[in-house]
């Protein structure tokens, strides 16, 4: 420790510029590393937030799905279309579809089960090979209104 | 021994290092700096592509007859045969056919954001 410590102390042509030298780098080291540590962050930001759009897509078509099923039954004014009113209370659906297949394959499958255009419930299940998300719409008469409520599991 | 020459040579190489450390460093930092830049603008436009799709899912809940061609970034996909959906009891079928829209971000992978609305 002490030789180490007469080195650094020593008189000696050339001491000055080393050591100016070894700041200087030091200084510039650490000036990158924080540049590179802000763009690793950025970079984790970025990619979450591809991620999450990953994720959306599954949502976007089951609640798509699910809000063209309620804008038909708005429309039709009655569930009689679904089939016999037992059958629709207890519950009816249609077979997987398969809507995209890039950038993965990806079905659809709806269910409804209700008593009249103002009290049934959708359930829309959208599935990839690595995902998949139920959602479900209900509709319920409160008083003249329709109110809708939207659920999802995952 | 003392050579004559000897400090300059020494300097000259400490300098040269030096020079190489300072280039390598400063190449560092521009290139950190590009990085930032550019995630700030291709987050900014995520969310604004997000908000698009979100404002568009919103109004149909409401409004039951928006278009996703009023929405930014729309775009009409062609669908397979198979673009109806048939909901039923097994003798009784209710068939709903359907367009299938994609919103898309420019150059950028595995963005792609698709929704269904009846024909």
């Amino acid at each position: 420790m002490k030789t180490l410590f007469a080195y650094f102390t020593a008189k000696r042509r050339g001491a000055a510029l080393f050591i100016t030298i070894l700041i200087g780098s030091l200084l510039l080291l650490i000036i990158s590393a924080v540049a590179v540590r802000a763009v690793l962050n950025t970079s984790n930001i970025e990619a979450w937030q591809t991620q999450g759009i990953k994720a959306r897509r599954l949502d976007a078509l089951a609640r798509s799905a699910a809000n063209m099923t309620a804008e038909v039954i708005n429309s039709d004014g009655k569930l009689d279309g679904f089939g016999s009113p037992e059958n629709v209370k207890a519950g009816v659906s249609s077979d997987p579809t398969l809507i995209i297949t890039d950038p993965e394959k990806t079905y659809l499958t709806l269910k409804l089960k209700g008593v009249s255009s103002c009290d049934y419930t959708v359930t829309s299940i959208a599935s990839s090979d690595k995902d998949l998300v139920v959602l479900t719409l209900s509709c319920v008469l409160s008083g003249d209104k329709r109110s809708l409520t939207w659920g999802k599991n995952r | 021994m003392t050579r004559s020459g000897s400090i300059l040579v020494e300097v000259m190489a400490s300098l040269l290092i030096f020079t190489i450390a300072l280039v390598t460093f400063a190449g560092s930092i521009a290139f950190s700096l590009k990085g930032i830049i550019s995630s700030e603008y291709v987050t900014e436009k995520e969310q604004l592509y997000i908000n698009a799709y979100e404002s568009y899912m919103i109004n149909r809940a409401i409004g039951h007859s928006v278009s996703p061609t009023d929405a930014a970034f729309a775009a009409v996909l062609s669908v397979p045969s198979t673009s109806f959906f048939k909901i039923g009891d097994g003798s009784l079928f209710r068939t709903i056919p359907f367009d299938l829209y994609k919103f898309e971000l420019a150059d950028k992978r595995d963005s792609e954001i698709y929704v269904i609305q009846k024909k």
